[in-house]
């Protein structure tokens, strides 16, 4: 039963492609960008740049490299999955050699004129790799010891990268997202529980580490963990974005302030406002109803997703999908939970919302691999 | 586990009897068997699908809770929860025409965020350089300390040591704004405020609490952020303060004098005008309280207020207007003075010997003790305390300062006739020279109670009558009197007629008994006589005029010079129209025949 697929029995080809790619999920997207440029307009006191212009052309051309992602074949997706992932790789060593520093950490790698975050690019091909591999591997052996180190090391290797950037938010999101992707191909329970385990067990050494020689995390990694755990503590320090950022949502109250009545934001209380704290000023200005309204968007973007999962069962691409989607809700869960003072501040964008090139473009290819496993899904004959 | 065989027996042989090939039979298994797998395999894998999703919605919710929670808190106590909230409010102090008696200034504070310090030594080393009574080696001991994030250095900066911190270019180190209370008058009107210090201290404000004086007593109105921009007006006249401070420092100096004391009252409203207590101290830097001696000669303590003293024969007024308005006496009644009055063992006699009877007036002319204990010894102890309860003279005197409600006067116990006696001329209790003045008001204005305050009011107040208008309006004549005919003949000021009592009490020796030449000389005196509009109360601790060939110690020799000088210099700051002598004899003739 479909409204849109007239002709379920045959897989599309051609131009045809466009109409059976699913529209729900772009009108989403579209609608829950058009909330970002609203807001990165307000932001910016009533003004189109600096933020709301550049953002809304990265948009289109999101939008159309997506558009282009989808009309591909997801075999072929499939075959440079490997690939892609050993060039991402390489460009994440790259920065460790020859990366530039920008704001106390080696995030980007320029070509030319163009400049990279090789981290973002890791979050997308890491996914790929991962359900290759799991396409690739005999389902009933991969909860062999082997074949999970074999994923471990594929999910391993770029976050490893990225956590000596430093980027602690980034690397986590790879590892979360893969790990949601070895869960949903079927690997046995007890490696999560394992896991699980020893990520409690990394907590208490990264605390224990404090202060002594084998520090596992910069000094200002900690003093972002003190300030989670308590922001009262030293409120113009480390604490100084969340406490602002907690006032800024508890003055929206139910239904805001009104559009381009922000104080928090807009007299500069806040910083990052217009990149990784934006939902503070979404909740400042339109109160509850206006986040939660948002929310609402995610929670139906996120549902297409899933229900692209269902629909396919070509593994690979299933398993692409699912990756896609846990991807898309840690970025915004992450996002969210940290301004709400529920997550300690880690540099995570609200993705499609907040300003910024590379985390938008890495989430249209995303979403266009998304796209592409729901046109080219295999068939069943009736 | 079974496994179906792909081939089964019966089945086969079955087919074969039929002629058909065998081999469809297990391709068709095969397949069943796939599709069996396949689906266990969906299942399992969408079981999975669902506990991700079911994931994914619980983030949901919870983010949606927290979002409810957030919009559902006030952001103020989100605010007080999170931020600092110390207030460095505190509203200025002015005298009674709005000149500025302190006030705020802004300054800072400076600390030190330890982690955030690139050279913590070095900033130390500098510190010492730009504060020189710092200890840089405690300093950089408390800045290197690991446990240490944040050390408070100094909580008052002027602007040039601000530059020069600056300067040192450490960025750990950082300035807090601060309020600094600042009394632009320095030592006038010291005791009247008292001083302020720092409450608890944030890195963007601290609490400016007074100490002492009505810093302290006006506490929370002074911080009541409502009234943060309206400043406190008191009755204090700041010249009038700054002259009489100058006129009794002078005397206290010349006269060799341990301490002194001026109290200038509003006869009609009770404001005081001024209030000053030698020596007195800056509340810019308000010393720290004495560890060692008298607490009542450090200069904090505020001998107008907390000093109470046997003050001696300016208590006879106290006597001679119960004794008139009871009605018992004329100012013309003959008292017998014959002396010494022997009482056991104790013996009442007058400084010198005035004959054996006077006229009541008289008796306050020469200050004579007989005349005045025979007064009281007719009327009784308990109706002389009744009547001086009425004055307020036997509780704390009501002001509006901290210090005023914790000093109390010293009373006989019992009250017996011979108490009643000695306190006829004022020994045997303790008073206070503010609380002298408010009974010395009530004596001339009419007989109406006064409370002293420091709160600029400009009606009267309309205390109880206390005694009649007519015993007033005698008592008036009697002081004049005082003045012309007198102990107190130093007050004579061309123009500016002043009635007076003088009172040079023997001070108390540690060991019981009197002092021999240690004298509490008072003189309370009231202008203008014949229509008194202020009280004004000057005491000199121990003052001595050695110009003679002998020293003298009585006040007619030392307080009332003194507050001559003062009434001299105020009464024109007054707007008082200096009058001849004739014209204040003439309204006392008038007011005694009103009556």
């Amino acid at each position: 039963m479909s409204y849109l697929e007239y002709n379920t029995q045959r897989m599309p080809k051609g131009a045809a492609k466009i109409l059976h790619l699913n529209w729900a999920l772009v009108v989403l997207l579209v609608a829950v960008a058009c909330y970002g440029f609203v807001m990165l307009f307000s932001v910016a006191g009533g003004s189109a740049t600096p933020w709301m212009e550049p953002q809304m052309q990265r948009f289109a051309m999101g939008l159309a490299v997506m558009f282009v992602v989808a009309l591909i074949p997801i075999w072929f997706w499939r075959s440079v999955s490997g690939l892609a992932y050993g060039l991402s790789t390489l460009l994440l060593l790259g920065v460790e050699f020859f990366g530039s520093v920008g704001m106390g950490a080696q995030r980007w790698l320029e070509i030319g004129p163009l400049r990279l975050q090789p981290s973002e690019l890791a979050k997308i091909t890491t996914i790929m790799a991962l359900a290759a591999y799991y396409d690739w591997a005999d389902i009933k052996k991969i909860s062999r010891p082997v074949f999970v180190l074999g994923a471990a090391m594929i999910v391993l290797f770029p976050v490893f990268l990225v956590v000596r950037q430093p980027d602690l938010g980034t690397s986590l999101l790879i590892a979360a997202a893969g790990g949601a992707v070895i869960f949903a191909a079927g690997v046995h329970w007890a490696y999560f529980a394992g896991v699980i385990g020893s990520v409690a067990g990394l907590v208490v050494a990264v605390f224990v580490s404090r202060g002594t020689e084998w520090q596992l995390l910069k000094d200002y990694q900690y003093r972002r963990i003190d300030a989670f755990l308590d922001p009262t503590l030293d409120p113009l320090g480390a604490g100084y974005h969340i406490n602002q950022a907690m006032i800024a949502l508890g003055s929206g109250g139910w239904s805001g302030r009104g559009f381009m009545e922000g104080t928090q934001s807009r007299l500069n209380f806040l910083p990052e406002k217009h990149t990784d704290f934006i939902f503070t000023t979404l909740a400042e200005e339109f109160g509850f109803i206006g986040a939660g309204s948002l929310l609402v968007l995610y929670l139906m973007i996120l549902a297409f997703c899933l229900v692209t999962v269902l629909r396919t069962s070509n593994r690979y691409a299933a398993l692409l999908a699912v990756g896609v989607t846990a991807n898309f809700f840690l970025y915004f869960a992450v996002n969210t939970a940290m301004v709400m003072g529920l997550a300690p501040v880690v540099g995570v964008p609200l993705p499609l919302i907040s300003y910024g090139g590379s985390a938008m473009m890495v989430l249209m290819v995303g979403f266009g691999l998304l796209q592409s496993a729901h046109v080219h899904r295999p068939r069943l004959p009736t | 586990m079974i496994r179906k065989p792909l081939r089964p027996l019966a089945r086969i042989l079955k087919a074969r009897e039929q002629g058909e090939n065998p081999d469809y039979i297990e391709q068709e298994n095969l397949r069943l068997r796939r599709q069996e797998l396949r689906d266990t395999g969906r299942m399992q894998a969408e079981l999975r699908l669902l506990l991700l999703a079911l994931i994914f919605l619980s983030g949901f919710v919870l983010l949606g809770a927290r979002m409810g929670l957030l919009a559902a808190t006030e952001p103020l106590e989100v605010r007080a929860g999170l931020m600092e909230d110390i207030s460095g409010a505190r509203a200025d102090i002015t005298d009674r025409n709005g000149r500025v008696l302190a006030t705020n200034l802004a300054t800072h504070a400076l600390y030190a965020e330890t982690r955030r310090m690139v050279d913590p030594l070095r900033a130390a080393r500098e510190l010492g350089r730009i504060f020189p009574d710092m200890d840089v080696d405690r300093l950089a001991a408390r800045f290197t300390d690991p446990d240490r994030r944040f050390v408070w250095v100094r909580t008052q900066l002027s602007p040039e040591q601000k530059q020069a911190v600056h300067d040192i270019g450490e960025p750990g180190l950082m300035f807090g704004p601060r309020k600094m209370r600042v009394y632009p008058n320095g030592r006038v009107a010291a005791h009247v405020l008292g001083g302020a210090r720092y409450g608890e201290q944030g890195v963007r404000a601290a609490e400016l609490l007074g100490v002492a004086g009505a810093e302290l007593y006006f506490e929370d109105r002074l911080r009541d952020p409502a009234q943060a921009n309206q400043p406190l007006r008191l009755s204090i006249d700041l010249p009038l303060q700054a002259t009489v401070t100058e006129v009794l420092s002078g005397s206290m100096a010349v006269l060799n004098a341990r301490g002194a004391s001026a109290v200038l009252m509003d006869a009609y409203t009770g404001e005081v005008l001024s209030l000053v207590s030698l020596p007195d101290f800056d509340p810019n830097d308000r010393p720290a309280p004495p560890t060692s001696g008298e607490p009542a000669d450090s200069p904090l303590f505020n001998r107008a207020v907390q000093g109470y003293y046997e003050l001696g024969s300016v208590m006879k007024a106290f006597a001679v207007a119960q004794a008139l308005d009871e009605g018992a006496v004329t100012p013309d009644t003959i008292i017998d003075t014959r002396g010494p009055i022997r009482w056991g063992r104790f013996e009442i006699d007058d400084f010198r010997d005035y004959g054996n009877e006077m006229s009541v007036t008289k008796v306050m002319v020469k200050s004579s003790n007989i005349g005045t204990a025979r007064m009281v010894q007719a009327m009784g102890a308990e109706r002389q305390q009744a009547f001086l309860r009425r004055f307020g003279l036997l509780d704390s005197a009501r002001i509006e300062l901290a210090e005023a409600a914790r000093a109390r006067p010293l009373l006989p116990d019992p009250w017996s006739e011979l108490s009643a006696m000695t306190i006829s001329y004022g020994h045997g209790m303790t008073t206070s020279p503010l609380a002298l003045a408010a009974g010395y008001a009530t004596l001339v204005n009419g007989g109406y109670a006064i409370t002293p305050t420091l709160l600029r009011r400009d009606a009267p107040q309309e205390g109880a009558q206390i005694i009649s208008a007519r015993t007033s309006a005698q008592m008036r004549k009697i002081l004049h009197d005082v003045v012309f005919e007198g102990t107190a003949s130093f007050a004579r000021i061309p123009g500016y007629p002043v009635g007076g009592k003088t009172g040079s009490a023997d001070k108390p020796a540690p060991n019981g008994g009197y002092k021999e030449d240690a004298v509490l000389a008072t003189f309370a005196s009231v202008f203008p006589s014949h229509d008194p509009k202020y009280v004004l109360i000057v005491t000199l601790d121990e003052a001595v005029d050695t110009t003679g060939p002998e020293p003298r110690r009585t006040a007619g020799w030392t307080a009332v010079p003194t507050a001559a000088e003062i009434t001299r210099r105020v009464a024109p700051l007054l707007g008082l129209r200096p009058v001849s002598f004739a014209e204040a004899e003439a309204k006392f003739q008038a007011d005694l025949r009103a009556q």
